[in-house]
């Protein structure tokens, strides 16, 4: 994993170019049919690339073109992007996921049996233009070692940041998961009450790592309140009570 | 707290949660969050397994071991999305 000089919310890893409203990534089988890349290749060691060049250039500021490859069997909306006269890709933008992919990557050469766009239209048929099962696997777990770092990261500076005021804090761990954080003291035990926003639940696991992220030690306990107010109706709340060190 | 969510789940269902959302002055959101606290209500003996194991890493394991905890669903929500990004026509 890379960050660009001066760009620190940005970065290499992996296929992705993580931007902080999207990712940017190029599927396997782009990566190594069209762009002679290695099966370990990453999207960083392909980006010299004439086209992966563009790829970046251009879908770093938007998500879509202005031409689309048309007569796809899917109907898919794959944009064009273009380098000089002859490289072409091809991307489509997964709106759920915040992610563009390059799904294809060729030569234009109008009439040629390799020009670029029969050549997606050929991938789509043989339903291989798409990401595949394969990219996904690769996309989650990258997605979920980050988020285990955030989590790691994120968690005891939300617990600091609870001991250092007075009432409730919120934040967001991994930045997408609403929790709020309450610490009360009295004499040398320590109670920490934490409501997490479950609209922003994407698996019960992320409440057991974020909880134990908090405090590891000891028992979390289910609450019916914080200690300030009653939980609004999307909220699930935990307690902890512990001696402060 | 945050405001609005990104639900990933099939255009279908995500169609169907939100008119029933409607149909009953709710969000889809708020019905995720409900779902959840039935989830979690039917589960507690899960929840305290995976709390237990939670702990455990953050004691002693590393970000890998977080992060393959957090793993466990992950070549079943491939398959769904790989089918999903084969059928969808946007």
């Amino acid at each position: 994993m890379s960050s660009r000089q001066g760009e620190e919310s940005e970065f290499y890893a992996g296929l992705s170019l993580v931007l902080p409203d999207r990712e940017l990534r190029v599927t396997q089988r782009c990566l190594t049919e069209d762009l002679d890349g290695r099966k370990d290749s990453t999207l960083e060691d392909v980006s010299g690339r004439p086209i992966v060049r563009a790829f970046l250039r251009e879908r770093r500021t938007k998500t879509t073109g202005t031409r689309q490859v048309g007569q796809l069997r899917s109907q898919k909306e794959i944009w064009v992007v273009g380098q000089a006269h002859r490289h072409r890709g091809g991307t489509w933008y997964e709106t759920a996921r915040r992610i563009v992919w390059l799904v294809a990557a060729g030569h234009h050469e109008s009439g040629s049996k390799d020009d670029f766009f029969p050549y997606c239209r050929q991938l789509d048929e043989e339903e291989r233009l798409a990401p595949s099962k394969v990219d996904y696997r690769a996309l989650f777990l990258a997605q979920k070692e980050r988020l285990a770092a955030r989590i790691m990261i994120d968690a005891p500076l939300l617990r600091k940041h609870a001991q250092e005021s007075e009432g409730e804090v919120s934040g967001e761990i991994g930045g997408q998961f609403g929790v709020r954080v309450a610490i009360e003291v009295a004499d040398e035990v320590e109670e920490i009450s934490v409501a997490f926003d479950l609209r922003t639940l994407d698996h019960p696991r992320y409440l057991s790592a974020i909880l134990a992220a908090l405090e590891a030690d000891g028992e979390w306990e289910p609450a019916e309140t914080m200690p300030s107010r009653q939980l609004e109706h999307y909220e699930s709340a935990f307690c902890h009570l512990g001696i402060r060190e | 707290m945050a405001s609005t969510t990104t639900v990933r789940i099939s255009k279908e269902l995500s169609s169907e949660v939100a008119q029933i959302a409607a149909l009953r002055g709710q969000t889809s959101g708020d019905l995720l969050a409900k779902a959840w606290k039935e989830f979690l209500a039917r589960n507690k003996d899960v929840f305290a397994k995976d709390m237990e194991e939670a702990a455990k890493i953050i004691r002693t394991g590393t970000t890998q071991d977080l992060a393959a905890f957090l793993s466990s669903d992950v070549d079943a929500s491939a398959e769904l999305a790989a089918e999903q990004a084969e059928e969808a026509q946007g």
